[in-house]
C-alpha cells in the first residue's frame, strides 16, 4: 500500500547521522593510530588508507609495552571484570529470580524498587560510597563494628582499618558490582520473566525434583539471557575509568579505561590512546558479536510470533 | 533458624531466603543513595557526618546548588542538552524504526547492524571516537554544545529505535491496511492509524532520550571545552575529586528528582496506552545502559 | 625527494621522526610561521635542520643549543627567548575599555580566591566564568588542539610556553594596560628568561617542589635527614597515606631528585636522556607498590584532614591547607613542609592571554587586578597559599607575627630562590614525548 521506496527514505537520515559519527567516528580513530603526530604530540590521522603506517603502529605498541606495563593494566582490568561480574551474578540472578517467580502480589513493586537504581546517575551512587567510606563515614563505621572490615582485612582484601579508599583493588571491585548490577537484573529478570511456567510444571508433572527442574528446564531457558545480560554490563566495566578515579587514586588500581583516559583527554598521547582504544574495541568484539547476533535472535522470535 | 532449616530441607521449593536476599540487595542497592540524598540536608559542611537538618545547601546565600553560578549554569546546560538530543534524536529514530521494520531489500541488515553498535559500544571508545573526529574531520564544528548535543544523539538514537520497533511490532499492520481498506490514502494512514498508535512509544523514548542525555558522563565530558559546557554529572565528577561540600549532594538530589519525575511521567502515559504496565516499565528500564 | 607522505618508502618510526624536531609536520603547516624559520612547509622531516647545530663543524666550536618543535629555540637560563610580536597577532591597543563579560578563565582547580574572583566582577561589573584542568599536561594538550578558546590562561609555567607557542596561543600583552605589574612585581620576573620583556606573560605565583608532611603522625625529622627525599622510601609504616603529585614533570623529578642530592650533585631536571627519565620512572613504580601511592594534587586537602601523611607538595598546597582548610580543631602547625635549599625546584607561573580571546582588554583588566598589591595579598592569605611575587610582600614578618607557622617556613618563596634553584623547562619534542610515554607507564601501575 505504500510505494516501496518510502522505508528506504525514511530510514536514510538515521542511517547517514549513524554512517558520519558512528563510523566515520571510528574510521578516524584508525587513522590516528596508523597516522602521524606532530612535534607537539598532536594527532596528524592519515585519511588515505594507503598512507596507512603499519610501522608506527608497530612501533608504537612497543613504546605502550614498555616491559609490559600496559599488559599488566590489562590483565588487572580483566581481572576486575571478571570478579565483579562472577559477584554482580551471585548476587543478581537470586534477586531477578525472585522478582520473576516468587514475588506474587509485591511484584509491582519489587520491580520498581529494582528499577529505582537503575535510573540514578551512576557517578552519583559513586559519590554515595565516596563519602560513606571514608575514614569517619556511616558505611566504613557499619563495617567496623558488624566485623565485616575485619573479615576484609583477614582475607587481605584491605590493608588499614577504614583504608578503604586508599587504593583497595577490593573496593573498587565491589563498586563496580554496585554501580553495575542494576543493569545485569533487568534484563536477566525479563529473561526469567519470558520463561514459559508450563514447561516447568510439566517438568514437575513428570516427576523432576524442583532441583533438577531448576537444573534441566529453567536455567538452560535462561542461559541465553543471562549471557546477553552479562555481556551488557561486561562491555561498559572495560571502558570504565571513573569508578577507579573516585575510589581510589593510586596507580595500582588503574584499568585500561584510565590509560586511554589518560592519554586522549589527560595527556598529550593521543595517538597511543587510539592505537588502545582500538586494542579494546577489537578485544571485545567478541563480546558485541555475541550480543549483537542474540539480540537478532530474538528480534526474529518476536517478529515470529 | 526456621529458615535456614526450610532452607536446607528444600533449598529449590521455598522462596524465603531469595526474598531475603532481595530485600537484603534492595537495602544496599537504596541505602547509599538515601544517605547521599541525605546530606544535601546536612546543616554543617561535613559529608560524612550527619548534624541537622537544613535547606541551605539548595537555597543558602552561599555555596548552595541555586546560588553557585557554576552549579545553577550546569543544570541549565543539562537541561538544554537534553531538550536538543529529545528533538533530534526522537523523529530522527522514529524514522529509522520505522524504515528498519519495513524495509526489505539490500543494506536493511547492515543498517539494523549499525544501528545496533553504539548500544554495545563502550562509552570511552564512542568518547574517543566523537573526540577525534571533532578535532580532525569536523574541526569547524569543534567541541561544546553542538559536539556533545550530536554525541548524545548518536547513542540515544538507538534507544528510540528499538522502543519504536518493539512497538511497530505488537501494533502489526492490520490497522493500517483497515484504513486503507476503508479508502485512507497510504500517508493518511500513516499520519492518523499508526502515527497515534505509536503515541505511547513516542513519549516513551523521547523520556528515555532525555535521562540518558541528562546521565550521559564520558561522551559529554569528552566533547566539551570549557565552563559553558559543563554538565551536572561533569560536575558531579570533578567536584567530587575536590573538595565537595553537601551542594554536590543537593545539587545530584535535583538532577535525579528531575531524570525520575521525567521517567514516571513517561511511564504513566505509557501505562495508560499499554496493557501492561509491568511491561512498559521493564521495557523503559532495560533499554538503558 | 620522495614523497614525505609515502610510509612505505620511508620507514622512520615516530619517534625518529621527532628526534629530528625541526621539521613541522603537515597538521602543523604554517602555524608558527612567524616563530620560526623553517615553519611553512609540509615536509615533515629533516627540512629544517636543529637550529644551530646546524653543522658538524660548528658544533666542535660552541655547545650545541637544545632546539624545540618547529626549530624554536628551548628557553633556558643561559638563553632566554624573545617572543616576536607578528602583525598577525596584534595586542590590545592601550586605552581600549574592557569588553563586557563574561570573563572566560582556564585554571587549576582551588589555584584562585573566590573572594577575589567576587571583588573583580563586582569592580568591573562582569562575569568570570572558570574552567579546571587537572594538569598542565591536560592543559597544555587540550589548548593545542585548537578546540578551546579563554580569554585568560593561568597556572603553566616555563615548561610548556614553548609547545603554546609553537602553537600561536599565546597573545601579545599590552603594558600600558598592566600599571601594577612593572609596579608591583619582582624585578626578577619582570623580564623572565622564557619570556623576555614579559612581552606574552605576566607572572602570577611563585612556588617550590617539595615534601609536605603532617609533623603529627610522622615522627621522624625531615628535614634535617642528609636526603629527605628519601623519607618516600622509608614510609613503609605510613603504607596508604603517602602520595606524590599527579605531574608528570614534578613526580618523575622525584627520583632524579633524590639520586643527585644522595651523590651531591645537580640534579638535571630537564634531561633528555632515556635511561634517566626510564630509571625515574621505575623507581616511582617501585615507590608505588611500597608505598599504594596516591597520585593527586588535592594534598591541600588530604594532607589537613589526615587522610595522607606525607605528600609531595607544591608550597603553596601547604599554605593554602593551612589558610583554609584545616578542620574544626586541627591546628596549622601539625603541617610541616620542606624545600630543597639549592638545586630544587623553584619556579613560577604565569597568566597569559590566549590568542582567540574575544575580550583581551578584560583579560588585561584582570591580569593587572591581580598584581595589586592587596589583591595578591588576599588571594595569598585567604586562599590559595602560593607566595604572589610582590615587591611588597615580606614572609619574614608574617612569619615573625605568627600568621605562617615556623613548620611552614619553607612554603614561603623569596626572590633570591630563583637564583640557588632550578625550573623545569620546556623539553624537545622527543624529551616530551619521553617523559610522557614514562609517566603514562608509571600510570599503568
Amino acid at each position: 500500500m505504500y510505494p516501496r521506496w518510502i522505508w528506504r527514505v525514511a530510514a536514510l537520515p538515521g542511517t547517514l547521522w549513524l554512517s558520519v559519527f558512528f563510523l566515520v567516528a571510528f574510521y578516524a580513530v584508525i587513522c590516528v593510530a596508523f597516522g602521524n603526530s606532530d612535534t607537539l604530540q598532536q594527532p596528524v590521522p592519515f585519511w588515505n588508507p594507503l598512507d596507512w603506517n603499519v610501522g608506527y603502529v608497530v612501533q608504537e605498541l612497543r613504546n605502550l609495552w614498555h616491559g609490559g606495563a600496559v599488559l599488566d593494566v590489562f590483565l588487572r582490568t580483566v581481572k576486575y571484570v571478571v570478579i565483579a561480574i562472577a559477584l554482580s551474578l551471585l548476587i543478581g540472578f537470586p534477586v531477578a529470580y525472585f522478582a520473576a517467580r516468587h514475588a506474587g502480589r509485591w511484584r509491582g513493586i519489587v520491580l520498581m524498587l529494582l528499577i529505582i537504581p537503575f535510573w540514578i546517575n551512576y557517578l552519583m551512587r559513586m559519590i554515595a560510597w565516596q563519602s560513606l567510606l571514608a575514614p569517619d563515614g556511616y558505611g566504613s563505621r557499619f563495617f567496623h563494628d558488624t566485623g565485616i572490615e575485619w573479615v576484609f582485612m583477614q582475607l587481605g582484601l584491605l590493608e588499614t582499618q577504614g583504608g578503604w579508599l586508599q587504593g583497595q583493588s577490593s573496593a573498587v571491585v565491589l563498586a563496580l558490582v554496585y554501580g553495575y548490577v542494576p543493569y545485569l537484573v533487568l534484563p536477566l529478570y525479563a529473561a526469567l520473566d519470558r520463561i514459559d511456567r508450563r514447561t516447568i510444571e510439566a517438568a514437575r508433572d513428570l516427576g523432576a525434583t524442583p532441583r533438577s527442574a531448576f537444573m534441566r528446564v529453567t536455567l538452560p531457558q535462561a542461559v541465553p539471557g543471562l549471557l546477553a545480560g552479562l555481556v551488557l554490563i561486561t562491555l561498559p566495566m572495560f571502558g570504565d575509568y571513573y569508578t577507579p578515579d573516585l575510589i581510589s587514586t593510586t596507580t595500582a588500581t588503574s584499568m585500561i579505561g584510565n590509560q586511554i583516559d589518560g592519554r586522549v583527554n589527560g595527556g598529550s598521547e593521543k595517538v597511543s590512546g587510539a592505537v588502545l582504544t582500538i586494542f579494546l574495541s577489537l578485544f571485545l568484539l567478541v563480546l558485541m558479536v555475541y550480543y549483537l547476533r542474540q539480540t537478532r535472535s530474538a528480534g526474529r522470535e518476536v517478529e515470529a510470533e | 533458624m526456621s529458615l535456614l532449616a526450610s532452607f536446607f530441607r528444600n533449598p529449590w521449593g521455598r522462596p524465603r531466603w531469595l526474598a531475603v536476599i532481595t530485600t537484603i540487595y534492595i537495602v544496599w542497592s537504596i541505602i547509599p543513595v538515601s544517605i547521599a540524598i541525605l546530606f544535601a540536608f546536612n546543616a554543617s559542611r561535613s559529608r560524612s557526618n550527619f548534624t541537622g537538618f537544613s535547606m541551605r545547601w539548595f537555597n543558602g546565600a552561599t555555596g548552595s546548588a541555586f546560588h553557585d553560578e557554576a552549579l545553577r549554569h550546569a543544570l541549565i546546560h543539562s537541561l538544554e542538552l537534553a531538550v536538543l538530543s529529545v528533538i533530534v534524536a526522537t523523529p530522527l529514530g522514529l524514522f529509522l524504526a520505522l524504515g528498519l521494520q519495513r524495509w526489505r531489500g539490500r543494506g536493511a541488515g547492515m543498517t539494523n547492524l549499525l544501528m545496533l553498535l553504539p548500544l554495545v559500544t563502550p562509552e570511552i571508545v564512542m568518547g574517543v571516537a566523537l573526540l577525534l573526529l571533532f578535532i580532525s574531520v569536523f574541526g569547524f564544528i569543534g567541541l561544546g554544545t553542538t559536539a556533545q548535543a550530536i554525541g548524545q544523539i548518536t547513542f540515544s538514537l538507538s534507544y528510540v529505535v528499538v522502543i519504536v520497533r518493539g512497538r511497530l511490532v505488537s501494533i502489526g499492520k492490520d490497522y493500517e491496511e483497515a484504513a486503507a481498506d476503508l479508502g485512507a490514502p497510504p500517508f493518511d494512514a500513516l499520519r492518523r492509524v499508526l502515527l497515534p498508535l505509536l503515541g505511547p512509544a513516542i513519549i516513551a523514548s523521547a523520556a528515555i532520550v532525555f535521562a540518558t542525555s541528562l546521565d550521559d558522563f564520558v561522551i559529554t565530558q569528552y566533547l566539551s571545552n570549557g565552563p559553558d559546557t559543563q554538565t551536572v554529572p561533569m560536575l558531579l565528577y570533578s567536584v567530587s575529586r575536590g573538595a565537595p561540600t553537601p551542594a554536590l549532594n543537593a545539587l545530584a538530589t535535583i538532577a535525579l528528582v528531575i531524570t525520575i519525575g521525567t521517567l514516571v511521567a513517561a511511564f504513566l502515559v505509557f501505562r495508560r496506552f499499554s496493557s501492561s504496565g509491568g511491561q512498559a516499565a521493564t521495557e523503559i528500564a532495560t533499554l538503558d545502559l | 625527494m620522495q614523497h614525505p607522505k609515502d610510509p612505505r618508502r620511508n620507514p622512520l618510526t615516530r619517534r625518529a621522526l621527532l628526534a629530528r624536531a625541526g621539521g613541522g609536520a603537515a597538521g602543523l603547516a604554517g602555524a608558527a610561521g612567524v616563530l620560526a624559520g623553517c615553519a611553512n612547509t609540509t615536509t615533515p622531516v629533516g627540512a629544517c635542520e636543529n637550529g644551530s647545530a646546524g653543522s658538524p663543524e660548528l658544533a666542535k666550536i660552541v655547545e650545541p643549543k637544545l632546539v624545540g618543535p618547529l626549530g624554536i629555540p628551548l628557553p633556558r637560563t643561559d638563553n632566554a627567548v624573545t617572543w616576536a610580536l607578528a602583525d598577525d597577532n596584534p595586542m590590545v591597543k592601550t586605552g581600549t575599555k574592557p569588553e563586557g563579560g563574561p570573563l572566560t578563565i582556564y585554571n587549576y582547580a582551588d589555584y584562585l580566591d573566590p573572594k577575589v574572583k567576587k571583588q573583580f566582577e563586582d569592580r568591573l561589573g562582569v562575569k568570570v566564568k572558570i574552567a579546571t584542568y587537572n594538569s598542565a599536561d591536560e592543559a597544555v594538550s587540550k589548548l593545542s588542539s585548537g578546540k578551546l578558546s579563554f580569554d585568560l590562561v593561568m597556572g603553566l609555567s616555563a615548561s610548556s610556553i614553548v609547545r603554546l607557542q609553537a602553537k600561536r596561543l599565546m597573545q601579545p600583552l599590552n603594558h600600558e594596560l598592566l600599571p601594577h605589574f612593572a609596579k608591583n612585581i619582582w624585578p626578577q620576573l619582570q623580564d623572565p628568561f622564557y619570556d623576555r620583556g614579559a612581552r606574552y606573560t605576566v607572572p602570577y605565583v611563585a612556588w617550590a617542589t617539595g615534601i609536605g608532611w603532617r609533623n603529627d603522625k610522622l615522627s621522624e625529622d625531615i628535614a634535617g635527614m642528609d636526603v629527605p627525599w628519601d623519607i618516600f622510601w622509608n614510609a613503609k609504616a605510613y603504607r596508604g597515606k603517602v602520595g606524590i603529585l599527579d605531574d608528570s614533570r614534578d613526580a618523575l623529578c622525584l627520583p632524579i631528585l633524590r639520586d643527585a642530592l644522595r651523590a651531591g650533585v645537580k640534579a638535571e631536571i630537564n634531561t633528555e636522556d632515556p635511561k634517566v627519565v626510564e630509571k625515574a620512572g621505575a623507581d616511582l613504580t617501585a615507590l608505588s607498590k611500597l608505598l599504594n601511592l596516591r597520585v593527586a594534587i588535592d594534598d591541600y586537602q588530604t594532607l589537613p584532614d589526615a587522610k595522607t601523611y606525607l605528600h609531595q607538595s607544591w608550597s603553596g598546597d601547604l599554605l593554602g591547607a593551612a589558610f583554609y582548610y584545616m578542620p574544626k580543631g586541627v591546628k596549622p602547625d601539625v603541617l610541616s613542609f620542606w624545600a630543597q635549599p639549592t638545586g630544587g625546584v623553584v619556579s613560577n607561573d604565569y597568566f597569559f592571554c590566549q590568542r582567540s580571546s574575544k575580550r583581551p582588554a578584560l583579560a588585561h583588566a584582570f591580569i593587572d587586578f591581580m598584581c595589586e598589591q592587596k589583591v595578591a595579598f588576599e588571594n595569598f592569605t585567604d586562599f590559595t597559599g602560593y607566595t604572589p611575587p610582590q615587591r611588597a610582600f615580606d614572609g619574614d614578618t608574617l612569619l615573625k607575627r605568627g600568621l605562617i607557622p615556623q613548620t611552614l617556613a619553607a612554603a614561603v618563596i623569596a626572590p633570591e630562590q630563583f637564583g640557588s634553584g632550578d625550573q623545569q623547562l620546556s623539553l624537545t619534542a622527543e624529551g616530551e614525548s619521553l617523559w610522557q610515554q614514562t609517566w603514562q607507564t608509571f600510570k599503568a601501575g
